[in-house]
């Protein structure tokens, strides 16, 4: 088992955290996060750690982003904050300006158009993408179409200050 | 065949396409100037995003820590030997060009904008000559004539917001080559691997927009380069990587330009030998193999390109694979394909040191380098073995 998981380790943490830093936009989480699924790996080993990794990575994210924003609502709701209902990067908010933005952009996606251009961004091939998300294949290039126009026009929109539309996939 | 939908655009832009599929796609697209142009927004599009999606991780604070194994890079390193920095060699982090990814953004959002603008206005439209003529020529009147806002409110400070439109794809190329500068250094970069430059204009240089095409070269020389400054007749042209897999949108002014003469172009015709069907930078080479490109030491690459699945001796035959173009001393064309290891692959069966074995279009030297394929072809055996030991 020990092997297993310098294995994984050293084949896979560094790919991980990356890919986990661009969807949360923190560094030490995506840390923990990537620890997370590996300990997951090692109690149920998966016959393909490439996919299963990537997938699981991005599955625990996502259950985070989704308590985090639902958790920051709340914060708002008491607040009385006019900002409430705005998307919330939550506690990954970040004080760059255009890193904010793009990761703004990218939580506007809805989650498997968002998971499928992060693993196309980490070297996913198609199948890869369809075996990792459970969709078929024929659907990832729609898919990614779509991904990348909505990243682009949402991140255009929020940098001219303006109403995004793509809001309404949050 | 029926306009190709922009998930089959997107599945041919990243080499995903079936063997079958993308023949026939390709040809529809050589007949079809409104797919064609489709084409070439879904590029926009693809680059666009990758290089949001990158810009996350040039901006991470925290980044990966040095290694402190690190050596100095020196001035021969940044040269186009070296277009990723080797692991064990420190590079200082490097600030991403945001400015200009911002700006880029705007200009793939306006463009597709102005495309359906421009089918709005005129239905038939202009779809007999220029592929993205009438785009260009809708935007610009549509800025002329109104003082609406513009489409692309975020301008380059040395950027006209004329010359926007017009240069849509040349900014994206130069994009890409700032990234690069950002993370290689200004000296070697993705533009520079592609330095061969057309020995024939396919086009006419836009003489009668002087002032449009001036703040472009201004641009282009805002930015440190080891390769010459452009001919004059070349200013408007983006970058020889991309000129075969995507004409620039708006480049071309059909009611002004003479119609196209034949021409011989030897790097086109080294394009079609080499077996490519596509060109691509580095960047996306680098995604592709999930690891950085392998190139042969002492060598400069013609072009980097996907040849489609079962093109690579050696290579899983389902997936397309990517190809390094030299040429030698005698003009012969050395291949280096790379591909991925299928998922599953380890590459336990493969050997792991250069091994020769014949083919029928000759020799041809395999590995297994980290986790790619590597293929070696082209020319003689003696001469694969050499080469072989200096692919790193």
């Amino acid at each position: 088992m020990p092997n297993l998981l310098t294995q994984l380790h050293n084949e896979y943490h560094a790919s991980l955290v990356r890919l986990l830093v661009r969807r949360t936009g923190d560094r030490a989480r995506a840390e923990e996060l990537a620890q997370e699924t590996l300990r997951r790996a090692l109690q149920s080993p998966p016959a393909n750690p490439r996919t299963w990794l990537f997938a699981t990575a991005l599955q625990l994210a996502d259950r985070e982003s989704r308590r985090t924003t639902r958790q920051g609502h709340h914060l708002h709701l008491l607040r009385r904050d006019p900002e409430a209902g705005r998307p919330d990067p939550g506690p990954d908010a970040d004080h760059d300006d255009a890193r904010a933005q793009v990761r703004r952009a990218l939580m506007l996606l809805n989650d498997r158009d968002r998971e499928a251009l992060l693993l196309k961004s980490a070297g996913f091939t198609y199948d890869e993408i369809a075996e990792a998300l459970g969709m078929p294949r024929i659907a990832v290039g729609s898919t990614l179409a779509r991904a990348r126009r909505h990243l682009a026009e949402a991140f255009r929109d929020l940098e001219s200050g303006g109403e995004t539309q793509y809001a309404a996939h949050e | 065949m029926p306009h190709t939908n922009e998930g089959t655009l997107h599945a041919l832009l990243d080499g995903e396409l079936p063997p079958e599929e993308q023949r026939e796609v390709e040809l529809h697209l050589e007949e079809c100037a409104e797919c064609a142009r489709r084409r070439d927004e879904a590029r926009q599009f693809m680059v666009g995003a990758d290089l949001l999606l990158e810009g996350l991780d040039h901006l991470d604070p925290a980044g990966p820590s040095p290694n402190p194994d690190a050596v100095p890079v020196g001035d021969a390193e940044k040269l186009i030997l070296f277009p990723f920095p080797p692991e064990n060699v420190h590079q200082p982090p490097r600030r991403f060009p945001w400015a200009a990814l911002v700006w880029i953004v705007s200009i793939a959002v306006a463009v597709g904008a102005g495309y359906v603008l421009s089918q709005n206005r005129n239905p038939v439209g202009d779809r007999t000559g220029g592929q993205s003529t009438a785009v260009v020529s809708d935007l610009e009147r549509q800025q002329a004539q109104a003082p609406a806002p513009a489409p692309a409110p975020l301008t380059p400070p040395s950027v006209q917001p004329a010359d926007t439109f017009a240069t849509a794809d040349t900014a994206l190329t130069g994009l890409a080559a700032d990234a690069a500068d950002s993370e290689f250094d200004s000296t070697g970069d993705e533009t520079e691997l592609a330095q061969t430059p057309p020995p024939v204009p396919k086009r006419q240089p836009a003489q009668q927009q002087p002032a449009q095409r001036q703040p472009e070269s201004s641009t282009s020389a805002s930015r440190p380069r080891t390769v010459p400054p452009p001919a004059p007749a070349q200013q408007s042209e983006p970058a020889p990587n991309d000129v075969a897999a995507n004409p620039a949108p708006g480049s071309v002014d059909t009611q002004t330009s003479p119609p196209p003469q034949p021409v011989s172009n030897p790097e086109a015709n080294l394009e079609r030998r080499s077996g490519i069907y596509l060109r691509i930078g580095l960047d996306e080479a680098r995604r592709m193999l999930g690891s950085p490109l392998h190139v042969i030491d002492g060598l400069r690459p013609q072009f980097i390109g996907m040849v489609a699945a079962g093109r690579a001796p050696g290579a899983d035959p389902t997936r397309p694979a990517i190809r390094v173009v030299y040429l030698d001393a005698a003009q012969r064309m050395i291949l280096l394909d790379q591909q991925r290891l299928p998922i599953g692959d380890s590459g336990r069966d493969r050997p792991r040191q250069p091994t020769i074995t014949s083919s029928p279009a000759g020799p041809v030297a395999g590995w297994v380098k980290g986790d790619v394929w590597l293929a070696l072809h082209g020319v003689s055996a003696d001469a694969l073995q050499d080469l072989a030991g200096r692919v790193r």
